[in-house]
């Protein structure tokens, strides 16, 4: 896309580069809602998977690389981290599938929720009753 | 009527001409851009980026910050989305996501750099994935450098002005190499192609029409008495008739489509595509009307000049294929040396057969355009 109008000078540019910057991270914060919902949804197919779990594994995988993607990029350190720490759980997990119990991705999961939930300013509702049998050691 | 094809032909050499004649405008210039960093080498024109992302919001976050530093920026969702945006623009730089649906990043890489492209295109990757072995699969498939995603905007800039600067040398350096190309063939004292370029663009010339069993004539011209100019009147003098030849030869010339090549000290080859005999000689009869027309305006006062010269072509399907650029020159030769036998100032024109018939034959078939 390219910007066709006149040249702007370069404070008029840099305050509107400012606010299409703080445009776009309003969207991304914004869009964390969805995330967070998003998650939430794929936590449940997991939770529900019956040991058929290669497939909300793979969902998992693209959710969380994505979203670590994003929050690098917007300087969510924190929330890039633990979407990286579900990611490798993830992948861990779906090399060697053994049920829908892997603590370490539950574990994650829980993380992520919360981190979202408190970053989405719901911290209440992260919701992610891990079962203590299936945290990890 | 012109043929299809014979237009298309036409607007090829066109076009091939037009490139070689494309002027060098670019300037490196030293100075500060918006965010204070030094740009050693920044190009007059500004530089394109492709952000090649999946994510939509990476990829307004990453382009406003490359907008802001005078980035020209076009934006891709997918490796297949971005080769056909690089078809369609020239982009100096892509920065590129690796995990993408269809073509991914190290795939559009590969691509990239399998491509035959008339300029070089730097090739960053922006992902999170960080391990030294993503890093190494990244720079083999082709990335010049890798960035992964949490690095600071000052990083990611900081790295794409190498890129800038990478390009802009490359840009540099192809232009330059394309000047040095066009003085190597081109003759310095009448701006006409030189010995070298009628060598190296007759034999492709020939090819051509071949291939399109399209006529091609050759017009071999030779300044009458001018050794005798130079004595009487000096080299100077000598030198402005040359250049003053060469001016009025080209106006009687198709621009770009017909070449002249100075072939020796005041000895020209004029190469005509898509034209045959006829109109070879046609051209001829313009030139010598040109010449003769009015005295060249000389430091030693107006001095008139005559050409001698030897018109031939290759019409049929029969002589494309067999007769050579240098038996082309040849024939073209023997005319020259006709019309110089038999008094100058003049064009001897025939078909490249009758050329190689007993002399008496020979004068019999040609066409005098005296």
């Amino acid at each position: 896309m390219i910007r066709t109008e006149e040249q702007p000078s370069a404070s008029a540019k840099a305050a509107h580069s400012d606010e299409a910057f703080e445009e776009v991270r309003q969207s991304f914060l914004l869009r964390l809602h969805g995330e967070q919902a998003r998650l939430l949804v794929l936590r449940e197919a997991l939770g529900s998977s019956g040991g058929n779990t290669a497939s909300v594994l793979g969902d998992l995988e693209v959710f969380a690389h994505r979203l670590r993607g994003a929050a690098a990029v917007f300087s969510s350190g924190a929330l890039s981290e633990d979407a990286r720490l579900l990611e490798l759980a993830v992948a861990a997990a779906s090399i060697e599938p053994k049920s829908d119990n892997d603590p370490f991705v539950w574990a994650a999961l829980a993380t992520l929720i919360s981190r979202l939930a408190s970053i989405n300013g719901n911290p209440l509702s992260a919701g992610c009753a891990v079962p203590t049998s299936q945290h990890p050691n | 009527m012109i043929r299809a094809d014979e237009k298309r032909r036409t607007k090829e050499i066109s076009a091939e001409h037009q490139r070689e004649r494309q002027p060098i405008s670019e300037t490196p210039r030293i100075g500060l851009n918006d965010s204070g960093i030094v740009l050693l080498a920044e190009p007059t024109t500004p530089c394109r980026v492709l952000v090649v992302d999946d994510d939509e919001l990476v990829v307004r976050r990453i382009s406003t910050l490359l907008q802001r530093s005078g980035y020209e920026i076009r934006t891709a969702r997918t490796g297949e989305e971005a080769l056909r945006i690089l078809d369609a623009t020239a982009c100096q730089i892509v920065l590129t996501d690796w995990h993408m649906p269809d073509m991914d990043g190290l795939a559009l890489c590969r691509n990239l750099r399998l491509r035959q492209s008339s300029s070089y295109i730097y090739i960053l990757m922006l992902t999170v994935r960080d391990a030294t072995s993503d890093i190494l699969a990244g720079l083999a498939a082709g990335a010049d450098d890798y960035v992964v995603k949490g690095a600071t905007p000052e990083e990611i800039l900081a790295r794409l002005e190498v890129g800038r600067r990478i390009t802009h040398l490359e840009r540099s350096l192809r232009t330059s190499n394309q000047k040095n190309q066009r003085l190597s063939v081109t003759d310095a004292l009448t701006g006409a192609r030189n010995r070298r370029f009628l060598m190296k663009y007759l034999p492709r010339e020939l090819s051509r029409s071949q291939r399109y069993n399209h006529p091609i004539a050759v017009i071999s011209c030779d300044l009458d008495n001018f050794k005798r100019i130079n004595d009487s009147f000096g080299h100077t003098a000598g030198d402005e008739i040359l250049q003053s030849f060469v001016t009025r030869a080209n106006n009687c010339l198709r621009q770009g489509i017909d070449w002249i090549a100075r072939s020796g000290g005041e000895e020209f080859v004029f190469v005509l595509p898509e034209t045959d005999l006829k109109g070879a000689i046609a051209a001829a009869k313009r030139l010598r009307e040109v010449l003769v027309a009015h005295p060249v305006s000389t430091s030693a006062g107006p001095l008139e000049v005559t050409a001698s010269m030897g018109v031939t072509a290759l019409e049929t399907t029969h002589e494309l294929a067999t007769v050579s650029s240098a038996e082309l020159l040849r024939v073209a030769d023997r005319y020259l040396y006709s019309s110089k036998h038999l008094g100058r100032d003049r064009a001897t024109a025939g078909p490249v057969g009758s050329a190689n018939l007993p002399s008496e034959k020979l004068r019999g078939g040609r066409h005098d355009t005296h």
